[in-house]
């Protein structure tokens, strides 16, 4: 597909400048633009997943209200605009839908070991992400892309993935993993 | 992977399969083992790139999407409430001195325990063992902590299901192969597996089951003292 993606025209560049500069003014009309593209795009998606079309539209609302309020949170660096979008509307949807609070690592824990800048491979991997996540998203082999498509989008345990799949289990684990070996290959695998 | 000079914990050498990780990131993996993948996170700056690899799988998707149209003024409720929602600013942690085998929990695992610590409800399991349950998910999946003392068997057989176990401090060995802090082992009912505690000391882990339990073995009793048979 496009070339381009990730560049600063496109949108993945585009909102998380957006992003940034909402963070650092606090402009409602920066918000507006943000809104504008995302607010839709999360309706949609959760509507994929099966919510009804007003709860989708009440927590694309209030997913929108989160991003106002934590976008000083948003870290560039580590992910896309579109990313961190997505985070907190699974977060939320988890929150609002199953009443669970989702475990989570934090940073400022004093027992959270950072990333390590001594092995500059491993930072290099982790900045490349989301601009090699997409290009290798879009080489999966077919039946790799349909069962991470299916975990996104069906809200289902992997288990339920395979029964509709009419596949075994491990069949659809051993997918998953090789998908995710393309996706981020480790250092050392 | 053990020359650099950070203090307690080494890059973690045994990792939470892809397809977990996968599953963290798509929102879907059950509450207890998210517990599990979200501690050995805090630990492992590799799974946290896998992690965000998937995430931004799930980023990509939601680019990608045919946009749904919000219902009429639903935007401008939106603008109207922004007025009255300041930032939220970071809320700092209060510092936590509290250790159980002399280390400080990490967070995923603080937050499903008690304020104090010692108010623990542990339970002897076996001789050397003792077990703490801090969850049950709604597909029946548990997770807990286990402490064992050193050259413990710390054999878990007779379970239907997965069994994850993340070390957090001490460690075991399994055969030939060491389980140090941060590191995970996952197994399901048709491995056979000798883990036996470490004979310098304490051995403090999280532990996962999911499925249903036989009554033998390690784990039963564990689940006994819970579930009546
Ligand atoms: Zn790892």
């Amino acid at each position: 597909m496009s070339p381009e993606v990730g560049s600063p025209a496109s949108p993945l560049g585009e909102m998380s400048a957006l992003l940034v500069t909402l963070a650092a003014t606090r402009d409602k009309q920066i918000f507006a633009q943000l809104f504008a593209y995302y607010a839709p795009r999360v309706k949609a998606y959760l509507m994929r997943q099966g919510t009804d079309s007003a709860t989708a539209e009440e927590l694309a609302q209030e997913a929108m209200l989160i991003v106002w309020r934590r976008a000083d949170s948003f870290d560039p660096e580590k992910a896309s605009a579109a990313t961190w979008i997505y985070t907190v509307v699974r977060n939320l949807r988890i929150d609002a839908l199953r009443k669970l609070r989702r475990p989570e690592f934090d940073l400022d824990d004093p027992a959270f070991v950072p990333d390590l800048p001594q092995r500059p491979d491993d930072a290099l991997q982790c900045d490349q992400t989301e601009k090699r996540v997409r290009e290798a998203l879009k080489q999966l082999p077919e039946e790799q892309a349909v069962v991470v498509k299916l975990s996104f989008f069906e809200d289902k345990p992997h288990g339920e993935i395979a029964e509709q799949l009419s596949l075994p289990l491990g069949t659809v684990k051993s997918r998953l993993r090789l998908a995710m070996r393309r996706l981020q290959p480790l250092l050392g695998e | 992977m053990g020359s650099n000079a950070r203090p307690n914990i080494d890059m973690p050498s045994h990792h939470i399969d892809g397809d977990m990780l996968l599953a963290y990131a798509a929102g879907t993996l059950g509450q207890a083992a998210s517990i599990v993948v979200a501690t050995h996170l805090s630990y492992c700056p590799h799974c946290r790139c896998s992690v965000l690899a998937a995430e931004a799988v799930g980023g990509a998707f939601l680019d990608d999407i045919a946009p749904e149209p919000l219902a009429q003024g639903g935007a401008s409720r939106v603008m109207d409430r922004l007025e009255n929602m300041p930032a939220e600013t970071r809320k700092s942690l209060t510092e936590d001195t509290q250790t159980i085998a002399g280390t400080v929990l990490p967070r995923p695992v603080r937050a499903w325990l008690p304020q104090d610590l010692s108010t623990l409800n542990w339970s002897w399991v076996s001789p050397g063992i003792k077990y703490t349950e801090m969850l049950k998910d709604a597909n029946g999946a548990r997770v807990g902590l286990m402490l064992a003392q050193a050259n413990a068997a710390i054999s878990a057989h007779g379970h239907s299901g997965e069994e994850l176990t993340m070390v957090l401090s001490g460690g075991y060995h399994d055969g030939a192969v060491a389980f140090r802090p941060g590191d995970v082992q996952s197994v399901d009912e048709n491995t056979h597996h000798e883990p036996k505690t470490d004979d310098d000391g304490a051995c403090l882990s999280l532990i996962m089951i999911s499925g249903s339990i036989n009554p033998t073995g390690l784990i039963a009793r564990i689940f006994r003292y819970f579930t009546p048979f």
